[in-house]
């Protein structure tokens, strides 16, 4: 049976058709899973894009191999990867921070579906602004607000993802977000944004 | 920054998912088809575990002891000794084939080891 990535099936059923041989499963599951793993790496590894795509594709090359033994009911795909994804890029920022490297000199390299070059240039610069501002937060204050506000993520599911209580989670997108408006005050007046 | 600005900046950026480059959905792509396949074919070599009802205690015992045919060796040996140590001598020289009632004629025929013990 063949999908197009629009299929109505769950990601947990495409998984389980995966696992039994299912290879249009596999190209569905990578066409909408990737790019958010992808999006959400770039955003925590400070827009490290190379960097990002090789924690996307771990990630989704983890969730191969375990596809045989998953238990449906138990967690969401995504977050499932979510989670997968956070430890490996906090393994990456452990790893930098050993090396004495910080990249945040560079926005993040993420295509956007813009038609306008000026909309273009304006998303790009917003990323960059926003790559900053989110690179100067502590990790878990950084996590917990691009879960929420950037991938669509509940409190429970970010918990789960964090392995953290939901209090926490609410703690730390709070405190993240007044961190974050602090610094994107610098900005305000290159972003465009009044008061 | 107010707050409700910081709502509309992340909403603005969130509303623009980012795109995975086509190299990486090949490559993402190429692994699945992989891992399926090795997991297909290790599907094939992995022994089928059947799942009928539990074996009983016996059956695990004499599987644990080595099997049926190993617990019959045992438990054949075990009553053969009980045997040999209740049975009366007399019937066990029988069964060894040196009865009491031996004949003086048969008697010289059988070697003593008795020159083994005496001096002189």
């Amino acid at each position: 049976m063949a999908y197009d990535a629009s299929t109505d099936a769950s990601d947990e059923e495409l998984l389980a058709r995966y696992a039994k041989g299912d290879r249009s499963a596999a190209l569905v599951l990578t066409r909408r899973i990737t790019p958010r793993i992808l999006g959400y790496a770039a955003r925590i590894l400070a827009g490290d894009r190379a960097e990002a795509e090789d924690v996307a594709q771990d990630t989704m090359l983890r969730l191969w191999r375990m596809a045989p033994d998953w238990r449906p009911g138990e967690a969401k795909v995504t977050t499932w990867a979510y989670r997968v994804a956070t430890n490996l890029c906090i393994d990456r920022q452990r790893s930098r921070r050993r090396r004495g490297q910080v990249a945040l000199d560079e926005a993040p390299d993420i295509a956007d579906t813009s038609p306008v070059a000026e909309d273009r240039l304006q998303h790009d610069r917003r990323m960059a602004e926003l790559a900053a501002a989110l690179a100067d937060l502590p990790d878990r204050q950084r996590q917990a607000v691009v879960l929420r506000h950037l991938e669509g993520l509940s409190n429970p599911e970010i918990a789960e993802v964090m392995g953290v209580g939901v209090e926490a989670v609410e703690n730390l997108t709070a405190r993240g977000k007044r961190a974050l408006a602090a610094l994107l005050a610098e900005w305000r007046d290159a972003l465009g944004y009044e008061g | 920054m107010r707050e409700q600005d910081l709502d509309e900046f992340l909403a603005g950026v969130a509303a623009q998912p980012p795109a995975a480059s086509p190299a990486l959905i090949d490559r993402v792509l190429a692994d699945a088809l992989a891992v399926q396949d090795q997991q297909a074919k290790a599907r094939v070599v992995r022994p089928i575990r059947q799942s009928g009802p539990k074996a009983g205690f016996f059956a695990r015992f004499a599987a644990a002891c080595g099997g049926p045919p190993l617990l019959v060796g045992v438990c054949s040996a075990a009553l053969a000794g009980l045997a040999i140590g209740y049975l009366d001598p007399t019937t066990a020289a029988v069964l060894t084939g040196t009865p009491d009632d031996i004949g003086a004629e048969m008697s010289g025929l059988v070697p003593t080891l008795d020159f083994l013990t005496t001096e002189g």
